[in-house]
């Protein structure tokens, strides 16, 4: 039972995740890749600002530190998330499409990583920070009921960042969105700032994800350099692509097909003796197969995106029959 | 100072392995237009077809350098032809073309470490002596890799311009359509480009492994970063650029190296990248392509 409890802990920060990439990729379809680098921030800013202050004893190595009650961590992660988000749009958004901005944020996320891995004073480095405190633990004393706890949390963050990404989805911002991807040329013709619209979705996208690395930072209690390096992108986007991009119950769908289903289902695979490393390799095969395969045989997804409905207004009289 | 001139020998031997993958990359990227991210795992497949031809199979060091570079080169035409072309005939948008590469990538390393494990490999070639050339010490395989990029350079650039491949090639890169129009077989041409940067990909690939002598999994994707700086400081498409960017990052990379700190190498890679994306666009040297990196995905 406590397994289910953490798999779906799992579930609901890596929705998070999907739907921040939903949002900048799905909608608004910028190929932005480096949407992990948020996911790392958001775990780093939400540890050093609940871990307190460094000290000899604790062994770890970071700078700055304070311990901050429970809600602001995170909350200052998402700020932080979106500040950097912006700094990121300004600079790769404003002259760059397609091939470059994938390849820009590419380096971006990059550059950032190979810097915090090199200076083990700044973020912990290749060692990373270890038993970050999870909220309220003092006060539940058993491991089971602290799970369901987490759960209630990962879960009503979870359905606000959905509730919020609908409302972004089905708010003007959002057609917006959808006629810039779908044509760019004609949507600025109808006074549209395409450059406006990327950078709010940019911004919110960053929010979210410096959102969910921060959950998972608190759930796991410890951060390093792998869980947002540059093939962390990959189950993220194949989610979204899997259960039917800018849709957000398809995110929903495809991060439990992918993340759980797949991700938690290979681990039950027997043990190999030659190799430790082969369900891993075989979970990330997987990933990609059933990416390609689905890119093929079903493009739009498992539940595919909703086009816009609109009420035909009642024709005038005299003119409904004449056309 | 003999650590700079050191450093600077070094850097050639780099930007040598960084000069043939990168040529490789823009032709393929300028002729077919598809970004691919599949290519430093292609990369990485040669020395571990060459180890177990070699080491393994105990065939002869030549035959098997040669049988793994032509099965990378094989493998990179069936990418294109089974997997690319069928999705780009249906018209698909760039966006999912680079996802789909990035998936083939994932696939094919994690195929590598299921076949032949995490650990690390060893491959090698020459022998042990090493030669002074003005200063300069390099190894006898240093000196091979040198020998391997200039010889690859010569026969790129005599291709490009003094046969009917290489100027159907051109062609295809500028304007595919109008090649066609003029008589231009636009699916050999794409096969034949995929056949010469999977060979160049394979070479590549093999010398990264005959410098760093030990190689696993996570080698080629190591190498991503100023694969793609060199060929956007070249120009995108433009195979003169990449060798230009190929220098220029091997050796500032090495000298950052040995100012600053030696994991610092990436950075600046990565910097001179995004500078050049954001103030010259078009590279250093004028690209062959009209490809404009796609629109919105």
């Amino acid at each position: 039972m406590a397994y289910a409890v953490t798999l779906g802990v799992y579930f609901f920060t890596q929705l998070i995740l999907v739907l921040s990439a939903n949002l900048q990729l799905g909608l608004m379809g910028m190929a932005n890749l480096g949407f992990v680098l948020f996911l790392g921030l958001g775990a780093y800013v939400t540890a050093i600002l609940s871990l307190g202050a460094p000290n000899a004893l604790s062994l770890q190595h970071y700078f700055f530190g304070a311990s901050l009650p429970f809600p602001l961590p995170l909350l200052l992660a998402m700020v932080v998330g979106a500040v950097l988000g912006l700094i990121v749009g300004l600079i790769s958004l404003y002259r760059m499409r397609g091939h470059y901005l994938a390849i820009v944020t590419l380096a971006i996320l990059s550059i950032v990583w190979t810097v915090v891995d090199g200076f083990p004073n700044f973020l912990g480095g290749e060692n990373g920070l270890d038993s970050i405190p999870q909220p309220f633990s003092s006060s539940v004393t058993t491991y089971n009921a602290y799970q369901w706890l987490f759960l209630g949390i990962a879960a009503f963050f979870c359905i606000l960042v959905f509730w919020f990404s609908e409302r972004f989805f089905k708010s003007p911002l959002g057609r917006m969105a959808k006629s810039i991807r779908e044509n760019e040329a004609a949507a600025a013709t109808l006074g549209i700032n395409p450059f406006k619209v990327r950078l709010i979705a940019t911004v919110c996208g960053s929010a979210m994800a410096a959102l969910a690395g921060g959950l998972l930072a608190e759930y796991v209690t410890v951060w390093g350099m792998q869980p947002w390096s540059f093939t962390e992108i990959f189950p993220a986007t194949a989610a979204m692509i899997i259960g039917g991009r800018a849709n957000n119950w398809g995110a929903a769908v495809g991060t439990l097909a992918t993340f759980i289903l797949v991700g938690q289902g290979t681990s039950f695979l027997p043990g190999f003796s030659n190799n430790p490393e082969l369900s891993y390799a075989i979970q990330w095969i997987i990933y990609g197969v059933a990416l390609v395969a689905f890119l093929w045989f079903r493009p739009r997804g498992l539940i595919p995106e909703q086009k816009s409905k609109w009420r035909r207004a009642p024709a005038p009289l005299g003119l409904a029959r004449s056309r | 100072m003999t650590l700079f001139i050191a450093s600077t020998g070094f850097g050639i031997v780099v930007a040598s392995i960084l000069m043939i993958a990168s040529v490789g990359f823009t032709l393929q990227w300028g002729v077919s237009n598809v970004l691919n991210l599949a290519y430093v795992d292609f990369m990485i497949l040669t020395p571990y077809l060459d180890y177990s031809l070699n080491q393994q199979l105990h065939l002869d060091k030549w035959l098997s350098i040669v049988l793994s570079v032509a099965g990378v080169a094989l493998a990179s035409v069936a990418f294109n032809q089974y997997l690319l072309q069928p999705f780009v005939k249906r018209g698909i948008r760039f966006f999912y073309l680079l996802i789909i590469a990035f998936a083939a990538g994932t696939i094919l390393e994690y195929v590598i470490l299921a076949i032949w494990g995490p650990t690390f490999f060893n491959i090698s070639v020459g022998g042990n002596n090493t030669y002074s050339l003005a200063g300069l010490k390099l190894s006898e395989a240093q000196l091979i890799i040198i020998a391997i990029a200039v010889a690859s350079m010569i026969g790129i650039h005599l291709l490009l311009t003094r046969t009917d491949f290489g100027r159907s090639m051109r062609a295809v890169a500028i304007n595919p359509m109008l090649a066609q129009c003029s008589g231009i077989r636009t699916s050999a041409v794409l096969n034949a480009t995929w056949f010469l940067t999977g060979t160049m990909c394979g070479i590549a690939g093999l010398v990264l492994a005959f410098n760093t002598a030990t190689f696993d999994v996570n080698t080629g994707a190591a190498f991503l970063a100023e694969l793609l700086a060199a060929v956007v400081l070249g120009g995108i498409g433009s195979p003169y650029g990449a060798m230009v960017g190929a220098i220029i990052i091997g050796v500032v990379a090495e000298w950052a190296a040995l100012l600053i700190d030696p994991f610092f190498n990436v950075v600046v890679a990565l910097v001179a990248l995004v500078v050049t994306l954001l103030f010259r666009p078009e590279g250093l040297v004028r690209s062959l392509t009209s490809s404009t990196g796609g629109g919105t995905a």
